[in-house]
């Protein structure tokens, strides 16, 4: 598919590109390509352009000084003039505020103000705030649950975490060698080899009630390379019954598919899932508009969540 | 014909390196790209010569213009000044690039892999970058970009939407913001046919167009008491119905109730180390739906008859699940 952006985005890129030419450097376009997230054809354009930009062409010395050999650039001189970076426009304070909001750092924690002070005057940060809030993960631990899963992923240190699975009403300890971080329909997720059970794990940020960054160090093990937590491939699949008029969201329940309509008006569906746990207080939570047809322990684990929720 | 941006970064780097105030006729004259006064008018030059302008001005750069209409860049207002980032943060901003990057839930993405690259430069300790981006970005984060740009540029929406009480309509509305509540993106705005705010599920929204016409002008402005903070509300907080609602969050699942309750209301510790949550809400069935699902250890104190209800409805699935199927 060809990609299609606007003049304003086009200049954005290529001042991006710009900014990571290091005078008298020989860059491979491949390293370049990681840098900037773009396709080493699109690289190629965008520095054939930038050869060919000055700010006097009487003066071969103010032309931008790159020369696009094969797979590497060559940045054979100085820049003429912008070999600083550009401050912050409006929608790159935007992005930065929301991503911080995401992950949870407090509008008061100092980083805030780091990253805006490098903001452009027709930005201001509190005008941006006016008019985007992603803080759903508004725990004011959660940002340091992510420093500390940061830290151990960079660091290559064991975490150890109280964790609390969906199925538990007491916290657990974990040992974990962290391998990355995911996010999913605004969830966060830690994706480590967990040596408690031995095996590749996905653990939710928001049921990390205590971690501590450990001093032992762990080898890299080679593992699954995992898109989405929620992926539901190969995953035992339940029967279920909607209520008549019931509609669920896809995004809460990943892979559901309603089959058919019965002559009473209700639906009957199949939804893929991990554990009994997550399956269950989705079922319990719809008070009776859901049935659970199989199989016979999702049921059985329905019945106890929700005897288990009335006390008994 | 070159490139229209070649012509773009040509007049940014004749701005850049100009030690003293330069006229538009000098511009024309030292930056490649602009036809020469014997090939092209001058109204035709002015009108080209203000849309580069104005390109500049949008992607961060100062251009200040004197009494004589002279024009020199504002060094320090246009580029970043050095900032120091803790190794801390640096990692932080690291997990949290790679993290997004990869997320095609995240709207943001473009400009936050512009941003990060600009602090990469300017920070003392770079290699921050944004994940692989290969994504698409999902259809409800692509309408969220699409609007973001739309409140920024003040231009008005239209699309079509079911509201809560089942009523189709096409709405066209003036954006004022957007937040992220529980995985969903929702939008408050200005419904213009009914001159009343709402807030609208941006994932439900269908067809959107934005006004396309006057691109440099905007259509409103957002009032000047406007926050998006004041109007985040949890999925029970939507509906017809208006009621006080207080939820005991038992002591073992304190340390959630922050993240529970996302500042809404407020919360007081129980000598026993819990929280009660005080609130308001406007759906019960969705109450009910909100409390199990966030358990265990959350339950509904008051109104008593919500407790109730969830209690009945409780039994009701224990008992449709006991033994063979209905």
């Amino acid at each position: 598919m060809t990609e299609r952006i606007d003049g304003q985005q086009r200049l954005t890129r290529v001042l991006s590109v710009m900014r990571e030419l290091t005078p008298n450097t020989t860059i491979p376009i491949a390293e370049l390509s990681e840098r900037t997230g773009l396709s080493p054809q699109t690289l190629a354009k965008e520095l054939t352009v930038l050869s060919l930009c000055s700010g006097d062409p009487r003066d071969p010395l103010s032309f931008i000084p790159v020369l696009v050999d094969g797979a590497s650039v060559d940045v054979f001189g100085q820049m003429p003039a912008l070999e600083r970076p550009i401050r912050l426009t409006y929608a790159e304070v935007a992005a930065l505020i929301a991503a911080l909001e995401i992950a949870g750092v407090p509008p008061a924690d100092p980083l805030f103000a780091t990253l805006t002070s490098a903001s452009s005057p027709n930005a201001p940060i509190e005008d941006v705030e006016r008019m985007v809030m992603a803080s759903s993960a508004a725990s004011p631990d959660f940002a340091e649950v992510l420093r500390r899963v940061s830290l151990g992923i960079e660091s290559s240190r064991v975490l150890e975490l109280e964790y609390q699975g969906a199925g538990s009403d007491v916290p657990q300890k974990r040992a974990v060698e962290p391998v990355g971080t995911l996010r999913d329909r605004d969830t966060w997720y830690l994706r480590a080899w967990c040596r408690n059970a031995e095996a590749e794990r996905t653990f939710r940020f928001d049921r990390i009630c205590d971690i501590r960054v450990t001093g032992g160090l762990f080898a890299l093990r080679s593992v699954t390379p995992v898109d989405s937590p929620l992926a539901t491939e190969g995953l035992p699949v339940a029967r279920l019954r909607l209520a008549p008029g019931l509609e669920l969201a896809a995004a809460e329940w990943p892979g559901l598919q309603v089959l058919t309509q019965t002559a009473d008006g209700s639906s009957l569906a199949e939804v893929p899932f991990a554990g009994h746990a997550w399956l269950a207080r989705q079922v319990v939570a719809h008070l009776g508009a859901i049935e659970v047809l199989g199989p016979s322990e999702v049921r059985e684990a329905v019945t106890d969540l929700a005897d288990d929720l009335l006390g008994g | 014909m070159p490139d229209p941006i070649e012509r773009v970064i040509n007049l940014a780097l004749v701005l850049a390196s100009a030690r003293k105030p330069i006229t538009a006729e000098d511009i024309r004259d030292q930056a490649d790209g602009y036809p020469a006064a014997s090939s092209q008018s001058d109204a035709s030059f002015k009108r080209m010569f203000e849309r580069d302008k104005r390109m500049l001005v949008d992607a961060g750069f100062v251009i200040e213009a004197d009494a004589e209409g002279r024009y020199i860049l504002d060094a320090e207002a246009t580029f970043a000044p050095r900032i120091h980032l803790s190794a801390g943060d640096r990692i932080l901003l690291g997990s949290i690039g790679a993290t997004l990057g990869d997320d095609p839930s995240f709207p943001f993405r473009a400009a936050l892999g512009t941003a990060l690259s600009k602090i990469s430069m300017v920070a003392e300790d770079p290699a921050l970058a944004l994940g692989q981006q290969e994504a698409a970005l999902d259809d409800e984060s692509a309408a969220v970009s699409l609007l973001f740009d739309a409140i920024l540029a003040r231009k008005r929406v239209s699309f079509d939407y079911t509201g809560a009480k089942g009523q189709h309509r096409r709405r066209n509305v003036e954006p004022w913001g957007v937040y992220l509540f529980a995985g969903r993106w929702y939008l408050v705005a200005l419904d213009a046919d009914i001159s009343a705010r709402r807030t609208f599920s941006i994932r439900l929204m269908r067809s959107m167009s934005v006004n396309a016409g006057s691109p440099r002008t905007p259509d409103f402005e957002i009032p000047a008491d406007f926050t998006i903070s004041s109007h985040v509300r949890l999925p029970f907080q939507f509906g017809e119905e208006d009621f006080d609602v207080r939820i005991a969050i038992a002591p073992g699942q304190a340390w959630r109730a922050e993240y529970l309750t996302a500042g809404s209301g407020t919360l007081d510790v129980t000598p026993d180390g819990g929280r009660l949550w005080n609130t308001n809400a406007r759906s019960r069935s969705r109450l009910a739906r909100w409390v199990i699902e966030n358990g265990p250890g959350v339950s509904i104190v008051h109104p008593e008859e919500i407790g109730r209800d969830v209690e009945a409805g409780l039994r009701q699935v224990a008992q449709m699940h006991r033994g063979v199927t209905t």
